[in-house]
């Protein structure tokens, strides 16, 4: 395995092996070993000496179904602390099959300058001034280029709002279909990419592996065994690819758990309207396509294609967080509206979470009425055309609290929450409250351990057990980002004995190594270790490892609870 | 007496022509619980389906009234 560093002050680019520091490492675990390493912790997020990582997982490449996931790593300007964001599409499985680790981008190209970095076949890279691209839109960018470059490439890029170094920024990544519709959304990581000038990574899919695996015949067989688990599990096999993510709403509405109108209730009016149920049936009527498969390698197809009542594209894929914040957060109950929003966000290249909660608030403190989606989408335009109030809502909820003084910001360590209200399931309130990488559901995901319709025991209402069952679900999520496979395909390597061990098989084959089960949770450790480091280093105390005050102060119906989880709880989540 | 069913996940899909806004109308005896409704819609207890009756979540052998609204969550497991 090497890695590609990138200077976009020199113009350089160095090919070196995988230095031993980082071997046995990949994805979520390479990008923060690269970041603690190599990045000052105090550093300006956006100034020269922050680093933005591109590191696909360990499987990434191999003939695995459903590996093309990439980590996208840097100090985040939205949390100040160290981020991890993930995303699928055609990039990942490419650079896996070039046998690229990471791709490392180094300092900051003269101001105004921008570039594309393009990878070809062969894995050799060049940066390309890329002047007249500047100001693009994602889907018009994306266009461009693949005409330029050719279709059987993927691309990873910024909109306006990452040129705009906006704090919600995100990186879109091309699907199957060459459209910029994937996004590793978290963390503002577009804005790190805007600040060094870099405005797209464009990567020939048509390389193969240099990196030929020790025991091929081994590897393909436990491929298979696991790729069989993966479809015969009900949830990856069958619900996700008939009704996508968006599966979540009902159950979780019916839970009380869907923070909606700016968190002020857990149970959306309307939720009905824009259930997966609906939206499947909708874009079936319609001749869109409700199990679509978005990321190369994909066995699941949670991915859609939605369109108008003409039968034309509006997006892809509308998902289950953004059908929260940009439908329950905002009070718009209109599929069609919440999927015009949620093609906005892709194409200006801002996270659809951020911009929806940060609409949401802008909502809350009066600016607007809850459930007005022309004020919304007016809103996101604000944002592409780089106004004084798009900019306050490019830069999140926090900057929009800010701006009108209004207390109710849903936000840990400066990100916002995801669509699982802390107050009404307790154990997201320890994840959200403790992750390294601030308000964040894909960090620990504890919403099965919490509700019944999932198998769950706890008692989402109660703060028992739920330090345990979100550090236990951090740890293992913390290694598992590192391996490359799609969460959704994640189930059957802890449910299934025999494709739990086809997977440790695999990652063993990929590093040569011989790593336990009990090795990888250590993995899993290690990498929390290293982000809490750094983010101690950053400034981070144990009062930052809390939750918006309004959690634990206002009610939520139905259940009218508040977070119940103590302070000195919390602080037992790491006790490692 | 009769009771309104919403079917959620992939439960509509075993009714022909279920129609998602307006459920299912199902006769059930007078006094009728949850579990006997299942059992009629042939939803096994092995599914985890989850129940509400008039938004409020519910054990199986809760007691039904006549215009009760019932939805049911399949099970579905997370990634």
């Amino acid at each position: 395995m090497k890695l590609l560093r990138v200077s976009m002050s020199n113009k350089t680019i160095k090919v070196e092996e995988m230095p031993q520091d980082y071997k046995g490492l990949g994805g979520r675990g390479l990008s923060s070993a690269i970041i603690s390493k190599e990045v000052p912790p105090t550093c300006d997020p956006l100034g020269p000496e922050n680093k933005l990582i591109f590191a696909p997982g360990i499987l990434t490449g191999t003939p695995l179904v459903n590996t093309s996931r990439i980590s996208i790593g840097a100090k985040s300007p939205l949390t100040g602390g160290i981020k991890e964001s993930n995303v699928g599409g055609t990039v990942p499985a490419a650079l896996g099959r070039m046998g690229i680790g990471a791709v490392i981008v180094g300092e900051r190209a003269p101001k105004g300058e921008r570039f594309v970095l393009r990878i070809d076949e062969k894995g050799e890279a060049n940066l390309i001034p890329a002047q007249e691209h500047k100001g693009m839109r994602t889907y018009a960018l994306t266009e461009r280029l693949l005409e330029t470059y050719g279709e059987k490439n993927g691309i990873l890029c910024i909109g306006p709002a990452g040129e705009f170094q906006f704090l919600a920024a995100s990186i879109q990544s091309t699907d199957v279909d060459g459209r910029p519709c994937r996004a590793a959304g978290r963390g503002g990581l577009g804005a790190v990419m805007g600040s060094k000038g870099l405005k797209a990574i464009v990567v020939d899919q048509r390389s193969k592996s240099p990196d030929t695996l020790a025991d091929a015949e081994t590897f393909t067989e436990a491929a298979k065994v696991f790729a069989k688990a993966v479809k015969e599990q009900p949830f990856s096999g069958r619900v996700l690819g008939a009704l996508g993510t968006a599966v979540l709403v009902a159950p979780v509405n019916a839970a009380g758990a869907f923070p909606c109108y700016n968190a002020t209730k857990g149970s959306f009016d309307g939720w009905e309207k824009i259930s997966g149920e609906k939206l499947a049936e909708t874009i079936k009527e319609r001749g869109g396509n409700p199990s679509h498969m978005g990321c190369a390698q994909c066995i699941i197809h949670c991915s859609n294609e939605f369109v108008d009542k003409q039968g034309k594209f509006v997006t892809s894929s509308l998902e289950y967080e953004t059908i929260w914040s940009m439908g329950g957060m905002t009070g718009i109950e209109d599929l069609d509206t919440i999927a015009r929003l949620d093609f906005l966000c892709d194409d200006i290249g801002v996270d659809t979470m951020s911009a929806g909660v940060a609409i949401s608030v802008a909502m809350d403190a009066g600016y607007k009425m809850f459930g007005d989606g022309e004020a919304a989408i007016q809103m996101l335009e604000e944002m592409a055309r780089g106004t004084e109030f798009g900019e306050i809502l490019g830069n999140g909820p926090v900057a929009v609290g800010k701006h009108f003084k209004h207390h109710r910001v849903p936000v840990v360590k400066g990100q916002s929450i995801a669509a699982y209200d802390p107050r009404a399931i307790q154990g997201m309130a320890v994840t959200y409250a403790t992750s390294p990488m601030g308000g964040d559901h894909t960090a620990g995901w504890v919403v099965g351990d919490n509700l019944a319709a999932f198998g769950g025991t706890l008692d989402p209402l109660s703060p028992k057990g739920q330090v345990e069952a979100s550090r236990g679900s951090q740890i293992h999520t913390a290694f598992f980002d590192c391996t490359g496979l799609c969460q959704f395909a994640g189930g059957p390597s802890r449910r299934v004995p025999e494709a739990a061990e086809a997977f440790l098989r695999m990652i063993n084959i990929k590093l040569g190594m011989q790593l336990t089960q009990d090795d990888l949770l250590k993995l899993g450790v290690r990498v929390l270790k290293m982000e809490r480091e750094f983010n101690r280093e950053a400034g981070f105390t144990n009062k930052d490892d809390r939750l918006a005050r309004f959690f634990y102060e206002e009610p939520l119906p139905p259940h009218n609870k508040v977070v119940e989880v103590s302070d000195e709880e919390m602080d037992h989540t790491f006790d490692f | 007496m009769r009771v309104r069913v919403k079917l959620f996940g992939l439960l509509g899909r075993r009714f022909p022509d279920y129609d998602l806004e307006k459920g299912l109308e199902v006769e059930v005896p007078e006094g009728a619980r949850i579990g006997e409704l299942l059992a009629r819609l042939e939803i096994s207890n092995n599914e985890d389906a989850v129940v509400t009756v008039n938004g409020l979540v519910q054990k199986t052998d809760r007691t039904l009234k006549h215009r009760d609204l019932v939805y049911i969550f399949q099970s579905v497991v997370g990634g």
